[in-house]
């Protein structure tokens, strides 16, 4: 019972004390740079710039590996001490000037409903797929590690996690629901800011209607109030603009570093936000220098500020993955982290939703459909409208911010892709709309009122994410997590047998996703990283013929010394990936034995050449790589010896690899030995599935979680002893089988 | 010094003397100087290169009879066939992948386990033989003993899968199968006789 009272008090404490020590920051910092601002802004920038500066830390924190709760809860308070001490919170700002009346009631009316609504969602169990899967399920190992492991089999791991930081911070006290929480509070902080900048900048009635458009708006409720870091990105960014039109009324030096800062945790936040960073230098660059001010001096400030954001995830990818900008340019930083075919296949399954049947159902999809993973709302269908703006100035800001920051939608055509863009159409579109009096708020009041869960229902997908209910009895505990997420989330309930039938530290293989953070077991998703694509591989070679070594290419040269050999594939622009079992070496009938002082070599893909000498039939060395001419396996002997033939087994899933092989004589000179091979196909092969369970176990996996949609899960049920693996339990179409 | 009440006006002098003795504040300087330690640390980042070559790996154990003369499975148009081949197959090779099966081949196969074994056979009732013998039953032995009978209502290619008792199967030594047709076709010419077209034979899991 006192358990049940004070995880809703735990939870109100991680999330408030986060956004306490982050206001604290700001307010020093603002204090610290002397900008002249509103309170309504002071607040808000605040926030935001204190978030930045706690998210450093605790990246800090993670990187000395001392992230513990003792240690956060010390370090806020420090802060908090500091802020107090400094008199950081006493207000000096001014406020803006009133609002009518009939506004400001109509505002905080439709404000303070849509709030209560998101704050109980976003305090209620976490049910968000991303949310309860990576984003935390990341932030939850970090806890558990007080750091930074060093993980290469998690592309998502590999992202910038600026927000993440911020919900570690909070999760050490409150868990899942103290994290959404956080970002609850960049859900509301965002409409403060677009009603500030109306404000500021002489068109209040906008600002207040276009902050209502977006605050309304499904997509942005389910996301604001669900551990994802859309919506806090799109704060972000929106700081950036507003302190960037700031900046060029009033020219304070000051801002400059808050907006290098804003910039950067932008890029710390989400890499498709980087674009702050080049909107800020171009935007400062060309008003200094259409006024004839130093153009360099404050484009260096931004730029270094923006880095002190940026440098710590671009470092630590580095270090860990060997690519800066991983899972990204593969191509450009080649590692054994990510492969390149990867990337590639990523990129395009981005940018082809599967529900998505045409793409001319992408405007009905956005608006009110569910095939991309939620949706804007009917209000939207105006958006259009706000074309308008560009007769005005601030039009034309605003609409270039949109256009800007929804680019990156053109690569994840997600709805909430477009969420960073919202604020800035939404604005656009209320200038438009406050020229027609009572227009804006009647649409305000109807957007209200048809973006409301009950109202959301008659017409919305069933299957469209967005909020349901007020889960009040949900949020503060009365019913339990555990039953929650039982009865809304059938998910949950594999991880946690995943959880309670597995030993601390064991690792599951599995190729579709789980709630990772409802388990504290290493789980591996075969698309997730190349390691893990190499384990999908090797246990999909029992089940696909395709993929067997059985494919024999022998090519014949007459006997002689040589120092080395190479394979090389010259057939190019076509997407297979080129593949080899083994290659095997020959003096007459007598295999060459494979020496220690061998040395192997592989273009592209060095990293995995072992495999094709490792006499498993299940391992293969593979390009990851479209075809292109020049592609090599190449094998230094270390010495002359003397060979006849060279095997190459491959699988018969690459139809146009063309092969020849080179030689490299006693000399040293690289000469052609053979311009094509005898073909042949060798018998199916017996003990595969033996074989690949073996190699995994090999490679650290303990536990196989098949579910029943599964490619190949029927086999692995009925083939149990063959895959030499025992069912441990069973639960809602999901085995988990231990590998004996 | 007591810093300026909140609001209260303050002297240009006065103030930076404040800001000062409160410690850090921001300039350019400051900015300069974390830029330049930011640029040496990302210079030490990129010095990592990846290994040219690599020795070769341990050697996984190879699994049972992959690299025996006499395997588990064979197709007719494997050079080593006649190592599998006992009795009853043309020596011949038609068309670069089958060959003539008579009253009763038998063929041989290498198994190191019996266990979750199939056995299984490609093979074909030509068109020309089937106009005389009309439909055939094959009845397919393994050391001796009966497997299954198959029945071959229509000529055209087949393929025949049956899982096989471990019982009836050696672990560890050569293992007998013996393929009988209840019909044959007989050259009414020399008396020469056909029974089926063999493609490939043996067991899998």
């Amino acid at each position: 019972m006192t358990a049940r009272l004070l995880e809703p008090l735990l939870i109100l404490f991680g999330a408030g004390f986060t956004a306490a020590v982050s206001l604290a920051l700001g307010r020093v910092l603002l204090r610290r740079l002397n900008l002249r601002l509103y309170r309504a802004e002071e607040w808000a920038f605040s926030f935001v710039l204190g978030a930045a500066i706690l998210s450093l830390a605790v990246f800090a924190l993670c990187a000395a590996q001392i992230a513990y709760p003792a240690v956060f809860l010390a370090a806020g308070a420090v802060s908090i001490g500091a802020a107090l001490r400094a008199g950081a919170f006493r207000p000096q700002a001014k406020p803006f000037p009133a609002l009518p009346a009939l506004w400001r009631r109509l505002f905080l009316a439709v404000f303070s409903i849509y709030t209560v609504l998101y704050f109980f969602n976003a305090m209620a169990p976490e049910l968000s797929p991303d949310g309860s899967g990576y984003h935390l399920g990341l932030v939850y190992r970090y806890l558990r590690e007080h750091g930074f492991p060093r993980i290469t089999t998690h592309m998502y791991s590999n992202l910038s996690q600026g927000v993440e930081m911020l919900f570690l911070f909070a999760f050490a006290f409150g868990r899942h629901s103290a994290a959404a929480l956080v970002h609850f509070a960049f859900l509301v902080t965002l409409p403060m800011l677009m009603l500030s900048y109306g404000r500021r900048f002489g068109f209040a009635q906008a600002g207040a209607w276009g902050a209502l458009f977006v605050f309304v708006s499904p997509i942005i409720g389910v996301d604001g109030i669900s551990a994802y870091n859309d919506v806090a990105v799109a704060t972000l960014v929106f700081s950036v603009f507003y302190l960037l039109q700031i900046w060029d009324r009033e020219r304070a030096p000051g801002l400059l570093p808050a907006i290098g800062l804003a910039a950067g945790f932008c890029y710390a936040s989400k890499y498709t936000a980087f674009l702050a960073v080049p909107y800020a230098l171009v935007f400062v660059g060309w008003k200094a220098r259409r006024k004839r001010q130093a153009v360099l001096s404050p484009l260096l400030v931004i730029s270094l500020c923006a880095l002190i954001m940026i440098l710590p995830w671009v470092v630590k990818n580095w270090i860990v993955l060997q690519n800066p900008f991983s899972p990204f340019l593969n191509g450009l930083f080649p590692n054994p982290n990510v492969y390149v075919s990867f990337e590639k296949d990523y990129a395009q399954h981005m940018r082809n939703y599967e529900g998505l049947r045409s793409r001319r159902d992408i405007p009905y999809e956005l608006l009110l459909g569910g095939a991309l993973a939620s949706f804007l709302g009917p209000l939207f269908a105006l958006a259009p409208l706000a074309l308008l703006a560009l007769r005005r100035p601030e039009g034309r800001r605003l609409l270039l911010g949109a256009l800007l920051f929804g680019s990156p939608w053109l690569t994840n055509i997600g709805a909430r892709f477009l969420i960073p863009a919202m604020p800035f159409a939404s604005l656009a579109m209320a200038l438009v709309l406050s020229e027609w009096k009572r227009v804006a708020p009647a649409l305000v009041l109807v957007h209200a009122v048809i973006s409301w869960p009950s109202v959301l229902e008659r017409y919305a997908p069933r299957y469209a994410w967005r909020l349901e209910k007020i889960p009040v009895r949900q949020a503060l505990r009365i019913e339990s997590e555990d039953s929650f997420l039982n009865f809304k989330m059938p998910l949950y309930s594999v991880a946690r047998m995943v959880e309670q039938n597995t030993p601390p530290g064991a690792k599951v293989f599995t190729y579709s996703s789980v709630p990772e953070s409802y388990t504290t077991r290493e789980i591996l998703v075969a698309y997730q990283a190349a390691f893990n694509n190499r384990m999908g591989d090797i246990l999909w070679n029992p089940l696909l013929p395709d993929f067997a070594p059985t494919w024999h290419l022998r090519f014949r040269f007459p006997s002689q010394p040589l120092r080395g050999i190479r394979v090389v594939q010259t057939a190019s622009g076509v997407p297979d990936l080129w593949s080899v079992g083994e290659l095997r070496v020959f003096d007459g009938n007598r295999e060459l034995p494979r020496e220690p002082g061998w040395r192997l070599r592989a273009h592209p893909n060095p990293w995995d050449v072992q495999l094709a000498f490792d006499s498993s039939p299940v391992t293969r060395w593979r390009s990851w790589q479209s075809l292109f001419s020049g592609m090599f396996l190449d094998v230094d002997f270390g010495g002359v010896r003397t060979a006849g033939s060279v095997l190459v087994e491959c699988s018969h899933d690459q139809s146009k690899i063309k092969l020849k092989l080179e030689g490299r004589d006693a000399g040293g000179a690289w000469r052609p030995l053979a311009a094509a091979p005898e073909e042949s196909d060798a018998p199916p092969l017996l003990g595969l599935r033996r074989a690949a369970t073996r190699e995994l176990k090999w490679n650290g996996i303990d536990y196989l979680l098949i579910f029943q949609n599964d490619f190949g899960a029927e086999d692995f049920r009925s083939n149990a002893p063959l895959w030499g693996i025992t069912e441990v339990r069973e639960h809602r179409g999901a085995r988990l089988y231990r590998i004996d | 010094m007591n810093p300026p009440r909140p609001g209260a006006a303050v002297p240009p002098g006065r103030l930076s003397r404040w800001k000062a003795s409160r410690g850090f504040r921001y300039n350019h300087n400051f900015v300069r100087a974390t830029g330049f330690c930011l640029f040496l640390l990302v210079f030490a980042a990129g010095c990592g290169t990846a290994p040219e070559s690599y020795p070769p790996p341990a050697q996984r154990e190879t699994p049972p009879a992959q690299s025996a003369t006499i395997r588990h499975f064979v197709a007719m148009n494997d050079p080593n066939a006649a190592s599998y081949i006992l009795r009853d197959v043309s020596e011949g090779l038609e068309a670069n992948s089958w060959r003539w099966a008579f009253r009763r081949p038998e063929l041989r196969f290498f198994l190191h386990s019996s266990q979750h074994l199939k056995f299984v056979m490609d093979f074909a009732i030509p068109e020309h033989t089937f106009k005389e013998t009309g439909p055939v039953t094959l009845s397919v032995f393994i050391n001796g003993q009966l497997l299954d009978r198959f029945r071959c209502a229509k000529p055209g290619r087949r393929q025949l899968e049956k899982e096989v008792p471990p019982e009836l199967l050696k672990a560890g030594a050569l293992n007998l199968v013996a393929i009988e047709p209840d019909k044959v076709w007989v050259s009414k010419e020399d008396g020469a006789t056909l029974g089926f077209i063999l493609a490939s034979a043996g067991f899998q899991e």
